[in-house]
């Protein structure tokens, strides 16, 4: 063995000291306390054992064996603390320990979700630390020799590059005043790259100015569900990566519009690092413009907006934080050095590229290929379909994203077929030729912008002009609140409400209620979860999965409660004649509300549910037992909560909520005229006496979902317009990069004597694809998606009109400035062709 | 005499899609050149087109890399330069007037010619009168403050050599200069390529169809699909033997 640094063994015995105190740390939250190991297995065999407590969840029975793996590590630990002690080092002891730590994180991170506290992953961390710390301390020598060598040749080649290199002097003012006059005369090209960073810009400081006015009315975050944060983060991750798309198509644009100039320069000597300031500084010069001109429009905005929703909500527009602008500008330019960095290499590759050949690209059309692919593509498309028609698959991401993949191939498909009879048969081929031009020469480039502007279309057109249009459809009114105060709580509480009651309020409800929980409340999609992680939501996620919190409260009420309920909305209620365990669940949600289960791990028809009381383990597989769900309907009966998340109903039968019933109680409170005020003062001092009692008053949930609404609708609107943008953006880019090409071609044609109106029509049926196969695949998907979405959020009639009336002049408008682009890019094209005789 | 550009078994191959790895994308231009120009040297490269010549001349001008072979520029070899040395090197050393003469929209015609001086941080009072003298010179003085779009060809030809001659360089390299060019001013030019080269005893390298052009130079280098086919030498004074070489030579290449 080699001679340890005393620092190093002092250290190393130290770390493996706590690896193996560890196990005495809370490893575990069991029973809503943090328990050590050797605590919990004695818990758990107490219980009478692992499989018998968690009544055989796999996933966790096995996390429970893999917690001896580190109770060995922890022994192993002491043996080496020991051998260290004596003198040895056990290097077989040393090697186990640290497999030991490896393999259990792995396995915990990988494959099971129960859950150890997070800081017990340091523990490998550790491991590997002191790891890297041993190889330095055994091979330091020849490492810093090494450096040393290295360094001393680094430091020759430097003298010698500064030597070599030596280039003395200050560019004089005509070099600036070059630079400026290229600027101008390319002007148009700045233009678009300011105009997408302009954008962001507004959107950032919009979206945060916004947020920061709401906060201030905005009661508190955690009741009403959503919150003004969440939509926010997410907001600002799609809005980002939505820019990050529109400025790297300016970007590009913008590169290949500088190809021919840069090249000259190098050619005619120019310093690397010149080239490189100019680069920067028009970019940097760019960037400043858009931040100044975004804040000045964002504000302006702002104010309209405020305006607007002042007139309904007590909002004033306040200034930001200093704090917050740091916050906005610290996005923005990351945004912009991401856009910058991505983009970099194709500026590379062109740069190079440009002073040898540009080659238009290989043109392969496939064959084979294609065809599988289409049959791929039809599978993807009906599985998402089948997703789509429940309530369970509904409408999440997965399925969109999978519907969008099988759209592509079957695009790629049908496409490559028609090419290749084409190609394959002269007759067609030569009558196709210049018709099916970009097609038969540039396959893949050209199907790869269709796909785009599919995609944008579908975007547009559904998913996000259903989250904008669901809740602009959806206004917050006292339809949705049809009582003042709603509350529950337990037979301790009675007198005191009752009292209230009489004080204040013109009308009291009380009807006997039980507290439900269901198992999984949340559907843990792939999407989700990253749209979590990239949300900095880390209470929503442990470990890329959902963290064990108490899941949301709903109201169990017996049928008779239920049809009084429904006569006192005045509504005509047939009985439900549930028999036994059965159950039906009344989603209270007004029509912005995604489609979605009060329990995931079930299918749409049983339900995971507890109506225990409150100490009861929410988290115990065994305390959930499924039931039948025979009826599912949207109504709004007492409020709506938590955006739809909390107090839905779940309707009993009457014999068997007399068997659950613990005397809880719902109460439905309305106010006398001038006492909601002091009402709302009684209750919340009412509840801070008396444990597990909640309430909630329609104004503060009025106002905090009203102001929620308007930030989504903000928020939503500008990815509207975004995603919008960039499909015109992508149209532009499509044809005044290739115009020169273009309008040669039918000169050429025009030349060898095609008469004007073949041309026009020729040039017509080039460019059409372009618009036509986004609006019928992009477009005919999302119509479908959103009849598909009226069926599983159960929507009346009048509610799919007022959405329609919402969403279709976003489509109107869409398609209108889509056609707007594509016709006038066409115009200029024939102009250019056919100059006037 | 000194050598001032020697090339060793220069390979120039161009892979169509940059696709390095795939051997039918390869297009083989140079196949293995071995050229040596002294100091003070008036070179023409003939040949027919398609040859390699725009190609050898963009890489003794260090514009383009080369694939294989070594390139010594006065003695140095080229690929252990930096890049900006070699942006030095074109911008100081050597003037190149090319075939699409590649001038700047943005800017004016005099502005066009300043560039290369501009690069180099001159003062701005010296780079006018250089850029006047030259432009009287070569009869564009009426041309300077228009935009290279509204000039015609031969006007914008006059306007890169210009550009090539107004750092000083020590080399001057020339894509086919009077391609565009009436009789008189191709005249001109080569009276001026012959004062540069003998007064100021600079390198010229001139790629030409024009054997009328190519009998002022010391030395022409016959390119035939990237490989030299004939080297031939002026003796001394003896112009009119020399052209009548040329024009044999021109002859023999056709008949192939
Ligand atoms: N950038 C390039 N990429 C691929 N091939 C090229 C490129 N430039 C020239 N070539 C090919 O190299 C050969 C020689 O070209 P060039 O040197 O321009 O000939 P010329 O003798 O007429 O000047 C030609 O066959 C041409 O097709
Ligand atoms: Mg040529």
């Amino acid at each position: 063995m080699k001679r340890l640094g005393k620092l190093y063994q002092i250290i190393s015995v130290l770390i493996y000291t706590f690896i193996a105190a560890a196990v005495w740390l809370p490893w575990i939250r069991c029973g809503g306390k943090g328990r050590s190991l050797p605590e919990y297995i004695m818990i758990v065999k107490d219980s009478g054992g692992i499989v018998h407590m968690t009544d055989g969840n796999p996933e966790l029975v096995a996390s429970y064996y893999l917690f001896y793996v580190i109770l060995l590590a922890a022994v192993l630990s002491l043996v080496y603390v020991a051998g260290r002690l004596a003198g040895k080092d056990i290097k077989i002891v040393y090697r186990m320990i640290q497999w030991c730590e490896f393999l259990y994180t792995a396995a915990a991170l990988i494959f099971f979700p129960l859950v150890p506290m997070g800081w017990t992953y340091l523990l490998p961390l550790l491991c590997m630390a002191e790891f890297v710390l041993r190889q330095y301390v055994e091979q330091r020598d020849t490492i810093l020799a090494e450096a040393r060598v290295r360094e001393q040749r680094d430091r020759l080649e430097r003298d010698e590059r500064k030597r070599r290199l030596y280039f003395p002097g200050r560019y004089g003012s005509s070099y600036y005043k070059m630079i400026l006059k290229n600027v101008r005369y390319h002007i148009r090209n700045y233009v678009m790259l300011i105009v997408s960073s302009t954008f962001l810009m507004l959107f950032l400081f919009l979206v945060f100015a916004l947020k920061s006015a709401f906060m201030e009315i905005h009661s508190a975050e955690a009741v009403t569900g959503g919150g003004t944060q969440r939509i926010l983060l997410n907001a600002v991750w799609m809005g980002l990566i939505l820019n990050a798309v529109l400025m790297g198509l300016s970007f590009s644009y913008y590169i290949r519009s500088k190809m021919r100039e840069e090249n000259m320069l190098v050619v005619l000597g120019i310093r690397s690092g010149a080239l490189r300031a100019i680069m920067l500084l028009e970019y940097a010069g760019c960037l400043v413009c858009a931040a100044i001109l975004g804040l000045i429009l964002g504000n302006l905005f702002y104010r309209i907006l405020i305006g607007v929703i002042g007139t309904r909500i007590p909002v004033t527009a306040g200034g930001m934080t200093a704090g917050t602008y740091m916050i906005i500008l610290g996005i923005f330019a990351a945004a912009a050095l991401t856009a910058a960095m991505v983009n970099s290499h194709v500026y590379d590759h062109m740069r190079w590229s440009a002073s040898g050949l540009i080659a238009p690209g290989r043109n392969r059309i496939p064959g084979v290929f294609g065809l599988i692919s289409g049959i791929i593509g039809c599978i993807c498309m009906v599985w998402a379909f089948v997703r789509m028609t429940g309530r369970d698959g509904g409408e999440s991401e997965e399925s969109q994203v999978l519907y969008l993949l099988g759209l592509i191939l079957v695009l790629l498909c049908v496409r490559a077929v028609e090419m290749q009879r084409i190609r394959q048969d002269d007759n067609r081929y030569f009558r196709y030729l210049f018709d099916r031009f970009p097609f038969l020469t540039g396959f893949g480039q050209n199907m790869k912008k269709i796909y785009l502007l599919t995609v944008i279309a579908f975007l547009v057109m559904y998913t996000f002009a259903s989250v904008y249009g669901s809740s602009a459809a959806s206004p917050v009114s006292k339809e949705q609140y049809p009582y003042d105060f709603v509350c529950t709580a337990g037979e301790e509480a009675e007198e005191e409400l009752q009292e209230l009651g009489a004080q204040y309020a013109q009308n009291v409800k009380q009807y006997p209620m039980a507290t439900v929980y269901s198992l999984m409340p949340n559907n843990i999609s792939l999407v989700n979860s990253f749209k979590d992680i990239f949300s900095l939501d880390y209470a929503a996620v442990s470990n890329g999965r959902q963290a064990l919190t108490d899941p949301p409260v709903q109201i169990g009420v017996p049928e008779s409660v239920y049809l009084k309920l429904k006569k006192e909305r005045g509504e005509d209620a047939e009985a439900l004649k549930l028999s036994g365990e059965e159950i039906a669940v009344v989603y209270q949600e007004d029509a912005s509300a995604k489609a979605h289960l009060l329990d995931w791990s079930g299918t749409a028809d049983t339900l995971n549910l507890q109506t225990l009381s409150q100490e009861a383990e929410l988290w115990s597989y065994r305390a959930y037992t499924p039931r039948k769900v025979v009826r599912e309907e949207r109504d709004i009966l007492t409020g709506i909560c938590g955006g739809g998340k909390e107090q839905n109903l779940v309707v009993f039968s009457d014999d068997f909520f007399d068997e659950i019933y613990q005397g809880e109680q719902l109460y439905l409170i309305l106010a006398e005229e001038g006492d909601y005020e002091a009402a709302d003062q009684e209750l919340l001092s009412i509840s801070k006496d008396i444990e597990g009692m909640s309430y909630y008053g329609r104004r503060a949930m009025i106002q905090d979902t009203e102001t929620e609404r308007y930030l989504k609708q903000v928020v939503w609107m500008f990815m509207l317009i975004m995603v919008g943008v960039c499909g015109i953006y992508l149209l532009f880019i499509k044809f005044c990069f290739e115009m020169d090409e273009i309008t040669a071609r039918y000169r050429f044609l025009d030349c060898m004597g095609m008469h004007e109106g073949p041309l026009r029509k020729t040039l017509g049926h080039e460019m059409r694809p372009f618009c036509v196969i986004p609006l019928l695949a992009g477009g005919g998907s999302a119509v479908i998606f959103t009849l598909l979405m009226f069926r599983v959020r159960m929507y009346n009639a009048a509610e799919i009109l007022q959405y329609l009336r919402c969403v279709l002049p976003v489509w109107v408008i869409y398609w209108l400035a889509q056609w707007t682009a594509y016709l006038a890019l066409k115009k200029v094209l024939s102009d250019k062709i056919l100059i006037k005789k | 005499m000194a050598e001032i550009i020697r090339t060793d078994k220069l390979v120039k191959n161009y892979y169509r899609n940059q696709d390095k790895k795939d051997p039918s994308a390869k297009i083989e231009v140079l196949k293995g050149l071995d050229i040596t120009i002294e100091d003070g040297e008036y070179v023409a490269i003939m040949g027919s087109s398609g040859g390699g010549k725009t190609t050898l001349l963009k890489i003794l001008g260090m514009m383009e890399p080369l694939t294989e072979g070594k390139l010594y520029f006065k003695g140095q070899d080229s690929s252990l330069l930096w890049k900006d040395e070699l942006a030095d090197i074109r911008r100081r050393e050597i003037g190149f007037v090319f075939q699409d003469f590649y001038l700047m929209d943005s800017l004016s015609a005099g502005e066009n010619i300043m560039v290369p001086m501009i690069l180099d941080k001159a003062q701005a009072e010296e780079m006018k009168q250089k850029m006047h003298g030259l432009a009287r010179r070569f009869g564009v003085e009426k041309l300077i403050g228009k935009s290279p779009g509204e000039l015609s060809g031969g006007e914008k030809q006059r306007i890169a050599i210009c550009r090539a001659l107004i750092n000083d360089p020590g080399i001057i390299m020339a894509d086919e200069p009077t391609g565009n060019l009436d009789a008189k001013s191709s005249r001109r030019l080569m009276d001026t390529f012959d004062d540069i080269n003998k007064e100021m005893g600079k390198n010229i390298i001139l790629v030409t169809h024009d054997p009328k052009i190519a009998r002022c130079s010391d030395k022409i280098f016959f390119i035939d699909d990237g490989v030299i086919v004939r080297i031939l030498e002026k003796k001394e004074g003896d112009t009119s033997e020399f052209y009548r070489e040329i024009l044999r030579e021109m002859e023999k290449m056709e008949e192939e």
